[in-house]
Parts: C-alpha cells; structure tokens; sequence
C-alpha cells in the first residue's frame, strides 16, 4: 500500500546544469498536499522580497497532487508556481491535458526549475531519465509548432509537452505555458518566467503506477463519480463548453463590457454565446485525461480564409475579454485572435484586458494613436486587434513597448486618469465576472492570492446553486447580498486553494463531485483517515501561506482593493443601481473571519494553530 | 416555491429537467429534478415557466431535445425540455 506520494522531487538548475532528487517526506505533503501548496511552501522558503520575477533567483514549480494518482474525471490538474512579474508577489496558475498525470507517474511529486540556462534549453523527463537538451532550433517558434516538432525529435511514445510561445522567450508579462497545445497556465505571466530561464519545453513520459492506499475504494469512487459528473453535465457543459454561459453571463450584467464601463451588451453575446459558438464553429468536445466532461472546444474554420484555424477554441474568458470588453461580436475573428493568443502563448483574459483598455483610452483621449504605433484603434476593431496581439507578442514599438511589462505600467505612463481607468488588483487584470453582479466576488478579488481570480475562489457559483454544505455554505447566496460576503469568499477561495493543492478541476461542482466525495477520494489514496475538518484546515493554511508570502513581497492592506468602476452602479441592466458597497467594513470582517490583523497580516496565534512553520 | 404538476385531460406528456439553482421550484409531487407533465395543446415554453411559477427573467438557457432554444418555442408530445438558470462560472 502507499500515500500517493512518491515523496520525492524533482530540482533542476539550469545554471549549473544540474539535476537533484529531493526527499520532502509525507510530513509536509500533509500540510501543503502539493500543487500550489507546494509551490508557496518553497517560495515562502526559498524566493526571498529582493528577487525579481524574471532574475535567475526566482523559482518556476510545477506540481501535481495527491488526486493525480487517481485516474479520476477532473484529476488532470496540475499548477505552476512562482512569483509573477506582472504582480510581484504570489504567482500561481492551473492547467490540465495530460501533462501532471505524466510528472506524477514519472516518479516525482514535484519539478523545481531555478537559474537559468545559458542558452536556449528543453528539459526530458523520462522516467527516471532527466536530460536537459539544446532548444535552439526551437526558438522562435510558436507554442503549437515547437510542441510538435520537440516531440517529433524527441523519439519518446506518447509524452505530454509544456511549451512557451515567442511571448514567454520575449519576457512578455502576461506569457503563459502552453500544455499539450489544448491547456494552458494562463494566468500571472509564468510563461515569461519560463522563458527568462531560456526554458523551452518540458517534456514528460511517466510509466509508473502510483502506489496507493486502497485501489479498490479508489476505483469505486472513480466509477460513481464519474457517472454522477457525465449524467449531470452532457446536456450542456459537454455539448458547447464554457461558452454556454456566455448569454447568461452578459444577462446578469456579470460579463466585462467596454472596458467594464457598460452593463450589457445581449446583441453582442448572442453572437458570441451558444448556440451560435457551436454551430458556427463546428465545436467538439475535448477532454483532459480521464475527464467525462470535455470542457474544452475543438474548433476549425475554413471561411473566410483570413481567420482560417483549427485547433483550440475560445473559451469564456477569452469571449467575454476578447469580445464583450471590447465590443467586438464576431466569433470567428475572435477564434482567430484567441489562436494567435495560444501560439504566441498570452493569456487570453490580459490580453483582452489590455485591448479593451487601450480603446477606451483613445476614446477618452487619454491616449493617441501613437503611443500604440499609429493604430487608431476602435470598439470592435478587429484588424487592428488582430495587429496588435502581434505587436505586444512580438514586443514591437508602441503597443508592444507600452504594455510588456503589464496594464499598470502601461496605465502609469499614460498618467494618473488612465491609471484610473484600468481594471486591476495588485497589477493583474480582471477577469470576466463582476463583482457588481456577484458582490462575494469584490472581497475575492481584493484579496485573492494571486490578485484577482475567477477560479481562486469562484464565490459567485454559490448564486446559482453549486455550494459547499461541507465548509457551511448550504443555502443559494443573493448576488446582491453584501452582509455575509466575507464567508461566502473566504469559503470558496479555501475551495479553490484546497482544489488547486490537491491537484483537481473545479467544474467537476457543476456535474456533483462535492468536498465529501474530495475527502473520500484523498482518504483512499493517502490512507490518513482524514475528517472533513481535517481537509478543510489544510485549506486553510495555504491559503494563509499564500497570504504570508504575499506579506514577505509587501502586500498589506493597502493592496487589498478593487478598481474604482466597481463601485459605480450602472443606470441600465439586471445590476441597474447595484455595486458593492461597503467595502473596508466587509474586508474588516474577512479579516477578523481569516485570523489577520486590521492591515490583513495574519496573526501569530492563527499561523501558530495551523501549524505553519 | 413548490406546486402540484397540474395533470391536464390531453395526451401531450413531456420531461422537463430543471438545472442546479431552479430546483426550489420542483413541483411537490415529483420525485427529482427530472419529471414527466402533461401539457395543453401549442403550448410555449414561456407559458410552462407560468405554469411552474418560475420567473422568465431568471432563465438564462433553454435546451429542447438536445437544440437550444427561445422561450417562445412551441412544446410537443415527448419533447425533452431542460431549463438553466444562471451558472456564473467559467
């Protein structure tokens, strides 16, 4: 019998070409679980406040969980760590496909990537085979084509492949990693990271079966829960993927619009949203390994020849960031921009972010045409936002030298009205939920980990009936209902952090996989006998880990805030005179609820009963 | 708010599903979320949210035998009606 755990991992200095094998023993595992309560135990321990995101000193953790060991629907996350060069503090973003699976059945727990190579490099992970390679012939090219052609060289059956585009080799703030060319990290710039490493790829064959404690239990469970998801789930996430939500989304006034100043646009989303989406493009489902789902879009389009793609299809995000935020409505262009954000390996919600605030500055005049290289850019312009993805990818002067770095030095250079303007927290973009239109939303942004998050902390679900009973939220929550908001955030982000740990996908609540079925699931491959308390405490403290790193990089009260356009109801819309109010009186109560002092640094006695040394 | 099905004299008989939040209005005599109605003759799917006493405003999506559609659709004998309300996520 085992734990799920190989209790070894896996660090490779680039600098000095070396590889070690680590013991981190059961111990910790049960503290931190793995994912991205690994990835800020070894920040917390290893990054220190001086070290900038791109420098040699920062570390890049990829990390599986316990839940990999699994074979289970929802068990193909994995999560990338490290500090974020758009926010400096706290990076951490998920993916899926079949990349975590392989690292975990290679034998290793964990890859700690730190220094940086002198030249152009891939990493092979074989087993127990590690060899870093020469990437130079890679170099220059696309996230997809690099994919293909390093695993055509490579000569090894059936590996899974992380990839940065020219966006990560060009240290591109928002670069994110590109996972068997249908997942990606997209969040917290960790493909610029990557790529400051002079790091291509990562490639990874793992044959190993990980022990565990009860397979037989653990195959049961499998087998129910994968029939609860499919059966809940094949009527609509399974047939149009996350696009189906896009006409409710814009209906509850929840989806960004004109650089979030507008609070709806039901024409636009009619184009963009199911059933259009699946029809006009031909929409597959696509799984990640194990998943009964298949949440992901297999799209191809073949007129007109000008957004001729096949591949990955947007999925809300990108629509409600590409589309909705910048009043463009045409689904194609939109696919044809979303793939050009996948081979160049950008996120997609920054990138969106970016182009909706940059048309909203010219309409303003707080910005000319050229400071974007004489691009005179317009609501829905679709050329032009196809020209400046090239330009930002590509680090071109103008558009690209503006916002390389990221939307607050952008805005910062603009001046103090543009600076207003941009929809962030700490420096990263919102996402496409807003808070005006789930109020639990404002204290999750405000204080989420990595900045503002839609899946770090997804409080907003809890409106439409996907609860917690486990963690106490056990009745449908008013989105408008500011008074129990702080347990209502800190709740689903202790479900995000527990998910993102444990290495799980959290649209598995929408088919019915609850915390008690997680539990069971975790009991049965570690053997610890855990409680529901149990889990729900090791949440706790990463997520406080999380925040103790955050207060090493100097966050503080200060930071916890949210961009001005939320507080300003709109006149039109199902939100029409709503917006969170109330604010610092919320956030004092979250505070108290965390265990964190008024300027939100955690007390001794809280770190002391959660045990984190 | 929960109701009894109202079980009309035609031979119309359709399932209806009702999505993740629109559970409270289950009617009181089914057995799930997922029931069997009879309905009148050319009824809509605006008129069956009356009949279930489920506000139009909070439906977000509307899939009738596997097709998405408008509330103004028309019901038939054996259609497979399911209703959203809002999801959020994503």
């Amino acid at each position: 019998m085992g734990s799920g755990y190989w209790e070894k991992v896996l660090r490779v200095d680039l600098s000095t070409a070396t590889v070690t094998e680590e013991v981190v023993p059961v111990d910790v595992w049960k503290k931190y679980l793995g994912g991205g309560g690994y990835g800020a135990k070894v920040l917390y321990d290893e990054v220190d406040e001086q070290t900038g995101a791109l420098e040699e000193g920062n570390k890049l953790i990829f990390a599986p969980g316990p839940l990999q060991a699994a074979k289970q629907t929802g068990a193909a996350k994995f999560t990338v760590a490290a500090k974020s060069p758009i926010t400096g503090i706290y990076g951490e973003s998920a993916a899926g496909a079949g990349w975590g699976m392989a690292l975990k059945s290679s034998g290793f727990d964990a890859l700690i990537i730190q220094g940086a190579a002198a030249q152009p490099s891939y990493l092979v992970i074989n087993d127990n085979s590690i060899e870093i390679r020469d990437a130079k012939k890679y170099w220059g090219l696309d996230a997809f084509d690099s994919s293909d052609q390093i695993l055509a060289d490579a000569g090894i059956d059936k590996a899974s492949i992380c990839t940065i585009g020219q966006a990560g080799e060009n240290k591109v703030a928002i670069a994110c990693i590109v996972v068997d060319k249908h997942s990606f990290a997209g969040r917290c710039g960790l493909g610029a990271v990557m790529g400051s490493k002079n790091l291509k790829a990562v490639l990874v064959k793992g044959s190993k079966k990980v022990p565990v404690h009860d397979q037989d239990k653990l195959t049961e469970i499998n087998r129910d829960i994968g029939k609860t998801v499919h059966e809940n789930t094949k009527d609509w996430l399974r047939i149009h993927g996350t696009p189906f939500v896009e006409i409710g989304c814009d209906s509850d006034g929840d989806t960004p619009t004109r650089n979030w100043q507008q609070a709806h646009w039901p024409e636009g989303a009619e184009k963009l949203g199911c059933p259009n989406y699946t029809d006009e493009l031909k929409a597959k489902p696509h799984s990640c390994n194990s998943c009964v789902i298949g949440c992901h879009r297999d799209i191809e389009i073949t007129e007109p020849a000008e957004y001729a793609m096949k591949g990955p299809g947007p999925e809300y995000e990108s629509l409600g960031m590409l589309g909705n935020n910048c009043l463009m409505d045409d689904v194609k262009a939109l696919s044809f921009m979303n793939d050009l954000c996948n081979r160049y390996g950008v996120d997609c919600i920054s990138m969106g972010s970016f182009l909706g605030f940059t048309m909203d500055c010219l309409e303003k005049g707080y910005m000319s045409p050229d400071d974007i290289g004489g691009r005179n850019l317009q609501w829905g312009d679709k050329d032009n936002m196809i020209a400046l993805i090239h330009d930002l990818c590509n680090v071109k002067p103008g558009f690209g030298e503006l916002f390389v770095n990221g939307i607050v030095p952008a805005a910062t250079k603009l001046g103090d009205k543009a600076l207003e303007l941009a929809p962030h927290v700490k420096g990263l973009d919102l996402p496409a939920h807003d808070p005006r239109a789930f109020f639990s939303l404002a204290l999750n942004y405000a204080t989420g980990s990595v900045g503002p998050h839609h899946e770090r902390g997804n409080p907003q679900v809890a409106t439409a009936g996907f609860l917690l009973p486990e963690a106490g939220v056990d009745s449908v929550v008013d989105r408008f209902e500011m008074e129990n908001s702080e347990f209502v955030a800190a709740k689903y982000q202790d479900y995000g952090t527990l998910t993102q740990s444990v290495c799980h996908c959290k649209f598995m609540l929408f088919g019915g996989y609850s915390m008690s079925v997680m539990l069971e699931s975790l009991n049965a491959i570690t053997g610890w006998g855990w409680s529901m308390e149990d889990m729900l405490q090791a949440a706790e403290r990463i997520f406080t880990l999380q925040r103790l790193v955050n207060v090493k990089y100097g966050v503080d009260r200060k930071d916890d805030t949210l961009p001005k356009v939320i507080f300003e109801p709109s006149v039109e819309g199902s939100r029409a005179g709503k917006c969170p109010h109330d604010f610092e009186a919320a956030l004092d109560r979250y505070y108290d609820l965390r265990g964190w002092d008024e300027n939100g640094i955690p007390k001794s006695e809280k770190i002391t009963e959660l045990g984190i040394s | 708010m929960v109701k009894k099905l109202m079980h009309q004299h035609n031979t119309k008989s359709i399932s209806v599903k009702l999505h993740a939040s629109l559970g409270q209005y289950k009617p009181i005599d089914a057995d799930s979320l997922t029931f069997d109605m009879k309905i009148s003759e050319e009824m809509t799917v605006l008129e069956l949210l009356v009949l279930l006493s489920i506000p139009n405003e909070i439906i977000k999506m509307i899939s009738l035998n596997d097709k998405l559609v408008k509330s103004t659709a028309t019901l038939s004998d054996g259609d497979r009606l399911i209703l959203f309300s809002t999801i959020a996520g994503g």
